[in-house]
Parts: C-alpha cells; structure tokens; sequence
C-alpha cells in the first residue's frame, strides 16, 4: 500500500499540479493580507482568520479539492496509463484507496498550509497577540471542514470515473459552489441544513460569534443528527458506488 | 504439455454482440506466438481479457495453468496493450521508476537493464521528459517497462507501431534473444502479417472475433501452396490460352496481368511457348511458394491488412 501511495506522489512530481494548488492556496491569504495593509486595518485574528476561510469555503474550496481529487483518478485516464496502472499485481481497490488517501492528505495539507499563511500574513500587519487558544480554535474547525469536505469527495471521484476526464468534474464544482454561494447569499438557513454540500461553510458560520463591540468569539458548534446522517449517508452512498464501479468497469 | 495461456471458449459482447467468441487459444511455454488479425478483429480484446483490464462475459482464461489466479499472476507478466501510455511530465526512468515500484522489484538496476533491452539510447533520454519523446521512443520505452521485471510471459499489441524499418528490426531480434536465452514466452499481435512472419514460431489468425486457425508455423509453410508466377501483357487472353489449350484449369489472377497457376507448372516451357505463339507477352515467370499473407487472405476471404 506504501508503495503504490508513493507512486501516486511520484506521477505529480514536475506537473502543473502543485503550482495550481499553491496559488489555490495563497491565493486569499495574500489578498486579506494585502487588502488589510492597503486600509491599514488592525488585525484582530479571529476576524481575520474567518474570512480568509469564509472566503476560502464559499468560493474557491469546492473547486480546488474537486480538482485535487478528479486529477488523481483522472490522469491514467487522461495519459493513456490506465492500461498498464490496471494490469499490475495491485487490486483495484488498493490502487482506489491509495489514490483516496493521497487526495486526503493533499487537501489536509492544503488547509494547514492555508491556515499558516495566514496566520503569517497577519503577522505582517499590526495584530493582537497570537495565542495558542486562537490557533487551536482555528485548528479544530478546519478539521472538521475537513472532514466533511471528505464526506463530499467521493460525489466528485465518482463524476471523474464516469467521464474520465475533468472538465465533468470541474464543471460539478462550479455548480456546487454558485449554488452554495445563492443559498447563502439569500440566508436560506432552512434549506442548507439539508444540502452537505453547505455544511462546510455553515459549520464555519455557526462556530464563531460577534459580540455587540463586533469582536468575533469562538464558540462550540456541532451539526444537527439530522445533518450529519446526510452527510455520511452521502458519503457512505457515493464511496460504495465509487468502489464498485471501479472494481468493475472494463478499461478499454 | 505445457501452457503458458490457455483460453476456453472466451467470448466478450458489447450490446449483445460478440467481439471475441468462443475463442480457444493455446500458447506453449517458450514459444512466439503470433495472433494475427485485421483491425478489429478482437485482438486487443483477447488481450485486455487476458490482462484483467476487462471481464470476458463467458469463458475461461487459464495463466501458467491456472484458471483461478489472484493479481499476483501478474507478477510473471509483462505487458504493452496498444499505445503505450506514460506521465508525459515524467522522464523514462522515473516512469519506469513507478513500474518497479508498483509491480514490487526491490533492484534498481532493472531499469537500467530494461533501458538498455530496448535499445533507447540512456544518454539522450536522461532528463527528458516523456512528452518530448517520439512515437518510436515511447513505443521502445514501453517495452523496456513491459520487460523491466523479467516477466515470463510479454504480451505486446502491435509492439513495432511507429518504428522505422531499422527499430522493427532491433526489436524483432530482441525478442528473439528474449525467447532463445531466457525461455520467455512472447504473445505478439499484429495486423501486420510480414511482422509475425518474421517472428512468431506458431500463429493464431483471428477473424471477426473467431479464431480461424491455430499452428505452427513450420506446418503453414507445409501447408503453403507451390504456384508458377507470370506477368504476362494479356491475363485475360492468357487466362483462355490456358483453359482452352493447355487445360488448366487451377489457376488465378491474383493482381492485373499476373496469373498463379497452381497445376501443372513442371512443364514451364509449354506453358511460354503457347503463350508466346498466342501473341501474349511473357514479362516474368518464376516458381513461388504461397507466404503467410497469401494464406491469411485465402483464410479469411479479405485483404491482407489495412
């Protein structure tokens, strides 16, 4: 298993692939960065961090971690090395897996590393104190994001195993993300708490407070049983299909 | 008598119609094999079937006479299933790196050896990168990966596509080599009947996804009809001469103004003279022996390939 996950690193090695994800990822911190300094804004960090992550989570979240995901089941496909990549002594389900954990670790890096950059960019500018309290705070909620952004992945794998390709897949995250940002944007609280593919976002939402001088306050949020037996009937749904359309699909 | 793959009654249909049916292969342990067939003939589903890249839906595949076999069978074989695709951001040796990896070889020399095997120059490939590569380059750099773990069995689809006369050349004796110092079993399909020709020890012809005929190459030259050749300036004219006064009769006209006469051609010099004193020119006559591509279009009633 270590080795076909090393291999899965080792086909990225020299692509365009990292270059796109970097500025995926420093794209918003540089821009809260540069906007804050422009205004000559005093950086209170949680208000600062929630919106590089609002920003994130709402616009370009959907669209980066589908991407991180229909390259890595695409690419075989696209290359022309799904002939060879099926043909080894490997079963398809370890090669699916593998693919499974790379993108996992991509996106979880890819949030940790946005979170630093940040935190970084803040520095640059006058700040409060940076505690560990905030970092943590921050820290935990881009796990749990995580983890429902992962609860969502295998609907974006299964649009890039059908079509093979990521334009399909491409086109499902721009969908996804204008539909979240209009449901959103028109505070359709009601509805969102039956499409997962809000949760993210909402969870972000529903996990800080504003008092009445405007400073933002963490506070413990979870998601309604409702909401998270969607989110994993989601998940648990679209991995089997996943699963078993790639055990059985013919490679020709 | 040993097998490397056997194949029983294996059939694939798309929407009900069959591409491979019924198809009963048997290639022997240590010998070339050529599955010679037209373009869609089912070759490179036979060989897809034959990799697990797709289910047969009916039928058998038995592997080192094994019908039922995990993916670690996979281990002994190498393979080049149509065009040979790689990470185009990659160079030769990181993808053959992959290989290794994934198929489980710990010795990094392999693919130094597997370079080397398939003639592509290291020098010139080192730090290139896949995308820059010629059809020629990746299609030897595809064998280097399909032999890189010594496998015991290579199966190639249409290996010498996009080789100069020079490259089919090279990659034709190593195969040769492979076969006569390593005892490996080679699987080869072409279209291209002067590839196997050269090659293959036994032949399989493939025809709309049914198998025609099996042998061994030794019992097709037997088998191959002897036939006097001429070019003459009137086959039609020849045609009646050799109807009307020399009875013949089993004879063809096999492209314009060239007749093989498969009867009676010991008494060559009648068969000129009466052409001659008909008023029909005689350009060429010479005795021939039917090759391969003859036999695949009797076989089959087609042309040779396309």
């Amino acid at each position: 298993m270590y080795n076909v996950m090393y291999c899965e690193f080792l086909k990225l090695k020299k692509s365009y692939f990292y270059l796109l994800l970097l500025i995926g990822i420093c794209f918003f911190p540089a821009l809260m960065c540069l906007g804050w300094l422009g205004q000559g804004a005093y950086v209170y960090w949680n208000r600062y961090i929630f919106q590089v992550e609002q920003m994130t989570y709402l616009f370009s979240g959907t669209i980066l971690y589908v991407l991180i995901a229909a390259y890595i089941y695409s690419r075989e496909f696209s290359c022309g090395a799904a002939n060879t990549l099926f043909s080894y002594p490997v079963s398809r389900a370890k090669i699916f897996m593998a693919k499974f954990i790379i993108i996992v670790l991509f996106i979880f890096g890819a949030i940790i590393l946005q979170l630093l950059l940040t935190i970084l960019g803040g520095l640059l500018l006058p700040h409060e104190p940076l505690t560990m309290a905030i970092m943590e705070e921050h820290l935990k909620i881009n796990l749990l994001v995580l983890l429902l952004q992962c609860s969502l992945l295998p609907v974006a794998i299964l649009i890039t195993l059908l079509s093979r390709n990521i334009i399909m897949p491409i086109i499902y995250g721009a969908f996804v993300t204008i539909v979240n940002v209009c449901i959103m944007g028109l505070n359709l609280d009601s509805v969102a708490k039956y499409i997962p593919t809000l949760y993210p976002i909402t969870t972000l939402f529903h996990s800080f407070t504003t008092d009445s001088q405007g400073k933002m306050e963490f506070v413990h949020f979870t998601l309604s049983n409702y909401s998270i037996s969607i989110a994993a009937i989601t998940f648990i749904v679209s991995m089997a299909l996943c699963i078993i359309y790639y055990l059985k699909t013919d490679i020709d | 008598m040993d097998y490397a793959v056997r194949t029983h009654n294996l059939t694939k249909t798309y929407k009900g119609i069959p591409v491979v049916n019924k198809l009963n292969i048997n290639i022997k342990k240590g010998e070339i094999y050529g599955f010679l067939g037209q373009n869609g003939a089912g070759k490179t589903t036979t060989l897809r079937m034959m990799m697990g890249l797709i289910k047969a839906s009916n039928g058998e595949i038995e592997l080192f006479g094994q019908s039922q076999y995990s993916r670690d069978i996979y281990k002994r074989i190498g393979s080049m299933i149509e065009y040979p695709g790689f990470y185009p951001n990659l160079t030769a040796e990181e993808n053959l790196e992959i290989h290794r990896r994934m198929i489980g070889i710990e010795n990094k020399e392999y693919i130094k050896e597997a370079l080397d095997v398939s003639g592509l120059d290291i020098n010139e490939v080192k730090g290139k990168k896949v995308k820059n590569f010629s059809l020629g380059m990746k299609q030897r750099l595809g064998i280097a990966r399909a032999m890189l773990h010594k496998p015991e069995l290579l199966i190639l689809d249409e290996p010498t596509n996009g080789l100069d006369p020079i490259g089919i050349k090279e990659i034709r004796e190593t195969l040769i080599n492979l076969k006569n110092n390593n005892g490996i079993t080679i699987l080869i399909s072409s279209h291209l009947l002067s590839e196997i020709e050269h090659l293959a020890t036994e032949i399989g012809i493939i025809h709309k996804g049914v198998l025609y005929e099996e042998l061994d190459y030794k019992e097709l030259q037997k088998r191959n009809k002897k036939y006097l050749k001429i070019r003459v300036s009137d086959d039609k004219k020849a045609c009646f001469l050799l109807e009307t006064k020399l009875g013949i009769s089993d004879f063809e006209v096999s492209e314009k103004n060239i007749v093989r006469i498969y009867e009676g051609y010991d008494d060559s010099s009648r068969i000129a003279k009466t052409l001659i004193q008909n008023e029909v020119d005689l350009h060429e006559m010479a005795i021939s022996v039917d090759n391969l591509e003859d036999y695949f279009v009797r076989l089959t009633g087609g042309h040779n390939h396309v």
